[in-house]
């Protein structure tokens, strides 16, 4: 599996590649980062040998700022749509390049973003294998990959019972 | 040269065109499409040189369109931008007639890099 250095360093790299900013830094993650104020998540999903799902969640005025430098535009130019479509693919690059290093094959679905407040999405039957936080511009950014649990294996055989009744 | 960008995200293609742009490619007529089929209509038209493609897109996938443009012969060169650049997945591309492909996030260098290769 991925461990949270490998995707802070992917991040980091999807920063400077994408985004020419060199200033992505880790943070400690905790549950507050993104309590206050409208937050985007948007989400990836792996299916196959690999079933997991990537969610990248920032502010507003985070995403927005992505969607400036990817659009060129200047504040207040580009559109809500612009906004998710910049996440969306910024979460889109994440889980391609997990999903090149879990246990495969697998899929990759197309991105999914939501706005809330207090954004949180919870896959059901599903584990946090990485949790990272990143600080960009001071405000931060929280990425999770959401592992399926294992289904449960059946007994490989059955065990005899015990009978509480003894033969003579 | 007309060069066809295919990627269902916006933000996407436009870093697409600034890499080709910046890799020296900005003189060249340009379209877009934003899923699989559409792009499969422009290239039945005719009139393509070269399709960017992606890989997971809605309607009809990248590696759907590499096919059918095998399937129906056209002559356009295909080559993908893609997050799905594992070694397995580039060798599916490459079965299906991709020139080359190249893996997201990208920088201009190896769009440059790649189109040197394939156009000299």
């Amino acid at each position: 599996m991925i461990g949270n250095e490998e995707v802070e360093r992917l991040m980091q790299d999807i920063w400077s590649t994408i985004l020419s900013d060199e200033s992505l830094m880790p943070i400690a993650p905790t549950p507050e980062l993104l309590a206050h104020g409208r937050a985007l998540l948007a989400c990836v999903s792996i299916t196959g040998t690999t079933n997991a799902t990537v969610q990248v969640a920032c502010s507003m005025g985070v995403a927005g700022r992505v969607a400036q430098s990817m659009f060129q535009l200047d504040a207040g130019e580009v559109t809500d749509a612009e906004i998710r479509d910049a996440l969306g693919e910024i979460a889109n690059m994440t889980a391609g390049n997990i999903k090149a290093v879990v246990p495969g094959p697998s899929q990759l679905g197309l991105p999914v973003v939501c706005e809330g407040n207090d954004v949180v999405a919870r896959v059901s039957s599903s584990h946090v294998a990485v949790e990272v936080a990143l600080t960009w511009q001071a405000d931060p950014i929280v990425v999770k990959l959401l592992v399926a649990d294992e289904p449960p294996r059946p007994p490989s055989r059955v065990a005899p019972l015990s009978s509480p009744w003894s033969r003579r | 040269m007309k060069i066809l960008i295919v990627d269902d995200s916006k933000a996407m293609r436009m870093l697409v065109r600034r890499a080709l742009r910046e890799a020296g490619y900005g003189d060249h007529d340009y379209a877009e499409a934003q899923n699989g089929k559409e792009a499969l209509e422009i290239l039945k038209a005719g009139g393509v040189d070269l399709a960017l493609l992606d890989w997971n897109m809605p309607e009809m996938t990248g590696i759907e369109v590499l096919a059918k443009v095998k399937e129906l012969g056209l002559r356009t060169k295909c080559a993908m931008i893609t997050t799905e650049a594992s070694p397995d997945m580039q060798t599916r591309a490459h079965a299906e007639g991709a020139l080359f492909v190249v893996g997201k996030p990208f920088s201009p260098e190896i769009i440059e890099r790649e189109l040197r290769r394939v156009f000299g």
